[in-house]
C-alpha cells in the first residue's frame, strides 16, 4: 500500500491527514441532519475518509506513508516570497474584481504578476514591452468576452 | 441522391470552408481554459439559420470536434485541461511537455484526435440506428458503475501514496456534494453560502487544481517554463505516426470506448478518456511509465475524447436525445432548421444528414493540417515567452475562464481558493488528480446509485437492481475487478518470484 519504509516521519502528511479527518466527521455528522437519499453517500464518503485518514496518520508518523513531494520544494526565501505573492494577487483578483471592475483589477494584477514572475533586472523598454503586450491581450480578451461572446463583465466601482 | 452524391456536396468548397473555418475556430477556443464548444457552438447558431442547413450544420460539427481537440494543447503545455474531456491528457502529456517532448505530444494528440474523430464519425455513418440502442440499454446502474470504473484510476495515480490517492478521491466526491443534491433536494456542505447552492463547478475546479500550482511553481524558479526544442525538428510527424502504429490497437480501442461512452447521454468525454486510459495502461506492457510521460496515455485519452463526438450524434439524431451540451445546442439548430430528429430521420432527410456526417468527417480530417500548425505555433509560443509574459497571461486566462462558465464571480473565487489548496496538498502528497476524478465522477456515481436504491427499493430486489440482473454491470464490474485486482496479483508474483530467486 504504501512506498518503501522511509527513516523519518511524513509530519506535513499527518496533518494534512488530520485535517482530513475532520472533514470526514464533518461529513458524517452533519449527513445525520439530511434525508436517507441525501445522507447516503456523504456518510459513506465521510466514513471512508476517516478510516483512511487514521491509517494515513498512522503510516506518516511512522515513516511509511510516502513523503511529501519534492517539486516546488526549493526553500529559498526567495522562491517562497514569490509563490507567496501571486497566491496573494490571485486571491485579491478574485475577491476585487467583482467590487472595483474587471478591467482595472486585471491591469493591477498583471502587472504585479509581471513584477513577481521577473528574475533578472531587464531594461526599461522591456519592461515597457512587456506591461504593453499583456495589457493589450487583456484588451484583446475582454474585447471578445463582451463583443463576441456577450459575456457580461462586471463593471465594479472603476471599470 | 446516393452516398458518393452526399461526399460530393461535402466536399464542395462553401461546405469545405466552413468545416475549416469551424476547425479553427474550435480548436482556438478549446485551447482556452474555461472557453467551451458549447458556448462557442451557442454563439454561432443565429450565423448558420442564414445559411444552408448542411453547411450551418456542418461548421457547428467542426467547431465541436475542434474545440474537444483543442482542449489538449493547454493540457500538454500548461497542464490545465481546456476541456473536462482533456483531464486525462494532462497525465502524460504535461510530463511529456517537461521533458522537451511537447512537439511530439502535439503531434501524437493531433493524431489520436483525427483517428478518433474518423472512427467516431465513421459508426455514426454506418451503425447509428443499431449503436443507439446502447444509449436506451444503459441505465442508472451502468452509470454508477462506468464512474465507479472512472474513480479505479485513482489507485494507477496515487503510485506510492494509494492512501492519501484515495483520501483525495473521497475530498473530491465530498466537494461533488456540495449544493442542493439532485436526489432528494439536501443542500449539502454550502456553509449557509448561496453562491454554492449550484454545487462546485467542475471546469472552475479543473483549472484551479491543475494550473494555479503550475503557474506558483513558475514564478518561483528562472528560466524559461519548457525546454527550447532543437532547430529544425519539426513537426516529428513520422516519429508520432510511428508511435500510433506500434501501439494502433490501444488506439483503435480507446476510440471504440469513445465512441459507445459518447453515445450514453451525459457520460462525455471526461468519462471516456478516463475509462479508455485506464485500459490503455492496463494493457500496457510499459505500465509504470504511464503518468510519468507515456505516449500511449496520450493516444487513448485524445482518441477517445474526439470519437465521443460522433458517438454523441447518435442518440441525438436516432432518439432526439442530446449526449453533452454541444450536442443539445445543435439539436436546437435542427429543429430551427425543421429537422425532425428520429429513427426516420436517415430516410426522410437523408441527403442533409448524410452531408453533415460527411462534413464531420472531412472537419475531422482537416484537424490534422490545422491542429499541426496551431499547435507547433501554440508550443513555440509558450517555449519563446518569458515568464513575465506567460505568468500574467495564463493567469488572466483562468479568471477569465472560471468566471466565464457561469458568469458568476464567485467561480473565480473557487478557482484560486481549489488552487492554493491543491498546491499547498500536493507538497505534502496529496496529489491533485484523484481529487480532480472524485469531483468528475462523483455525482454521476450518486445519482446512479441512489435511483438504483430506488428503483430496487420499489421492487424489493437492491441487488438484484445494482448488478444481478444487469448484464451490461457484470461485463462493467468486471473491468473494475480486473483494473483493481491485476495489479495487486502481478505486484504479489513480482515479490514470490523476488523471494524465491
Amino acid at each position: 500500500l504504501t512506498d518503501r519504509p522511509a527513516a523519518r516521519p511524513d509530519l506535513p502528511g499527518a496533518v494534512v491527514a488530520l485535517i482530513f479527518l475532520a472533514v470526514g466527521l464533518y461529513a458524517v455528522w452533519t449527513s445525520f441532519a439530511m434525508t436517507t437519499l441525501g445522507a447516503i453517500f456523504p456518510r459513506t464518503i465521510g466514513g471512508a475518509l476517516m478510516a483512511l485518514s487514521v491509517i494515513q496518520i498512522g503510516l506518516s508518523l511512522s515513516g511509511r506513508g510516502g513523503q511529501a513531494s519534492g517539486e516546488g520544494g526549493e526553500t529559498s526565501w526567495d522562491g517562497l516570497t514569490r509563490r507567496l505573492g501571486l497566491a496573494f494577487v490571485m486571491i485579491a483578483w478574485a475577491v476585487l474584481f467583482p467590487v472595483i471592475g474587471f478591467v482595472v483589477t486585471s491591469i493591477v494584477a498583471a502587472i504585479a504578476l509581471i513584477v513577481l514572475s521577473e528574475h533578472e533586472r531587464p531594461s526599461l523598454l522591456t519592461w515597457l514591452v512587456r506591461i504593453a503586450v499583456v495589457l493589450s491581450m487583456v484588451g484583446a480578451f475582454y474585447w471578445l468576452m463582451v463583443r463576441v461572446l456577450y459575456i457580461p463583465m462586471p463593471r465594479g466601482l472603476l471599470f | 441522391m446516393d452516398m458518393l452524391g452526399f461526399l460530393g456536396e461535402a466536399l464542395s468548397a462553401r461546405n469545405l470552408m466552413f468545416a475549416l473555418l469551424g476547425v479553427i475556430g474550435g480548436t482556438v477556443i478549446g485551447a482556452l481554459p474555461g472557453l467551451s464548444a458549447t458556448m462557442a457552438i451557442a454563439v454561432m447558431v443565429p450565423f448558420t439559420f442564414a445559411l444552408e442547413p448542411a453547411s450551418g450544420l456542418i461548421m457547428l460539427g467542426a467547431i465541436y470536434t475542434g474545440a474537444i481537440y483543442g482542449g489538449a494543447f493547454a493540457a500538454i503545455l500548461v497542464n490545465t485541461p481546456g476541456t473536462p474531456s482533456a483531464i486525462a491528457t494532462t497525465f502524460d502529456g504535461y510530463p511529456m511537455a517537461r521533458r522537451g517532448d511537447g512537439d511530439l505530444a502535439v503531434t501524437i494528440a493531433t493524431i489520436a484526435s483525427v483517428v478518433g474523430g474518423l472512427i467516431g464519425g465513421l459508426l455514426l455513418l454506418t451503425l447509428s440506428p443499431m449503436l443507439a440502442q446502447v444509449a436506451l440499454r444503459f441505465g442508472s446502474t451502468e452509470y454508477f458503475w462506468l464512474a465507479v470504473l472512472g474513480l479505479t484510476l485513482i489507485a494507477v495515480l496515487s503510485e506510492g501514496n494509494l492512501v492519501k490517492g484515495l483520501m483525495g478521491g473521497c475530498l473530491g466526491l465530498l466537494l461533488s456534494m456540495v449544493g442542493v443534491a439532485v436526489v432528494g433536494g439536501d443542500v449539502r456542505f454550502t456553509f449557509g453560502q448561496r453562491e454554492l447552492l449550484g454545487g462546485i463547478g467542475i471546469i472552475p475546479a479543473l483549472i484551479g487544481l491543475y494550473c494555479i500550482p503550475v503557474l506558483i511553481d513558475m514564478v518561483a524558479r528562472p528560466g524559461q517554463h519548457l525546454e527550447a526544442p532543437p532547430a529544425g525538428r519539426g513537426f516529428r510527424l513520422l516519429e508520432a505516426a510511428g508511435i500510433a502504429i506500434r501501439d494502433f490497437w490501444n488506439l483503435i480501442r480507446s476510440s471504440l470506448i469513445g465512441t459507445v461512452v459518447g453515445i450514453l447521454p451525459g457520460a462525455g468525454g471526461s468519462i471516456a478518456s478516463l475509462v479508455s486510459y485506464s485500459e490503455a495502461r492496463r494493457t500496457a506492457k510499459n505500465q509504470a511509465e504511464y503518468g510519468k510521460g507515456a505516449p500511449g496515455g496520450l493516444l487513448s485519452t485524445e482518441s477517445a475524447n474526439n470519437a465521443t463526438v460522433g458517438g454523441g450524434f447518435i442518440p441525438t439524431l436516432v432518439l432526439g436525445i442530446p449526449g453533452t451540451p454541444p450536442d443539445a445546442v445543435i439539436l436546437g439548430a435542427l429543429l430551427v432548421q425543421g429537422i425532425r430528429t428520429g429513427p426516420a430521420l436517415f430516410e426522410t432527410q437523408g441527403s442533409i444528414v448524410y452531408t453533415f456526417i460527411f462534413g464531420l468527417l472531412i472537419a475531422t480530417a482537416l484537424m490534422l493540417p490545422v491542429g499541426l500548425l496551431i499547435g507547433r505555433y501554440a508550443f513555440r509560443f509558450i517555449v519563446a515567452t518569458p515568464k513575465a509574459l506567460l505568468v500574467p497571461l495564463i493567469a488572466f486566462m483562468t479568471v477569465l475562464g472560471s468566471f466565464a462558465v457561469h458568469n458568476h464571480p464567485n467561480d473565480v473565487f473557487v478557482m484560486v481558493a481549489l488552487g492554493v489548496v491543491g498546491w499547498l496538498l500536493n507538497r505534502a502528497g496529496y496529489g491533485p488528480s484523484p481529487i480532480v476524478l472524485g469531483l468528475v465522477l462523483g455525482q454521476i456515481a450518486e445519482q446512479g446509485f441512489v435511483r438504483a436504491w430506488m428503483i430496487g427499493g420499489a421492487r424489493g430486489d437492491f441487488v438484484g437492481q445494482l448488478i444481478i440482473n444487469r448484464p451490461i454491470s457484470w461485463a462493467i464490474v468486471a473491468l473494475i475487478l480486473l483494473t483493481v485486482c491485476l495489479p495487486l496479483l502481478k505486484t504479489f508474483r513480482n515479490r514470490r518470484m523476488k523471494e524465491a530467486s
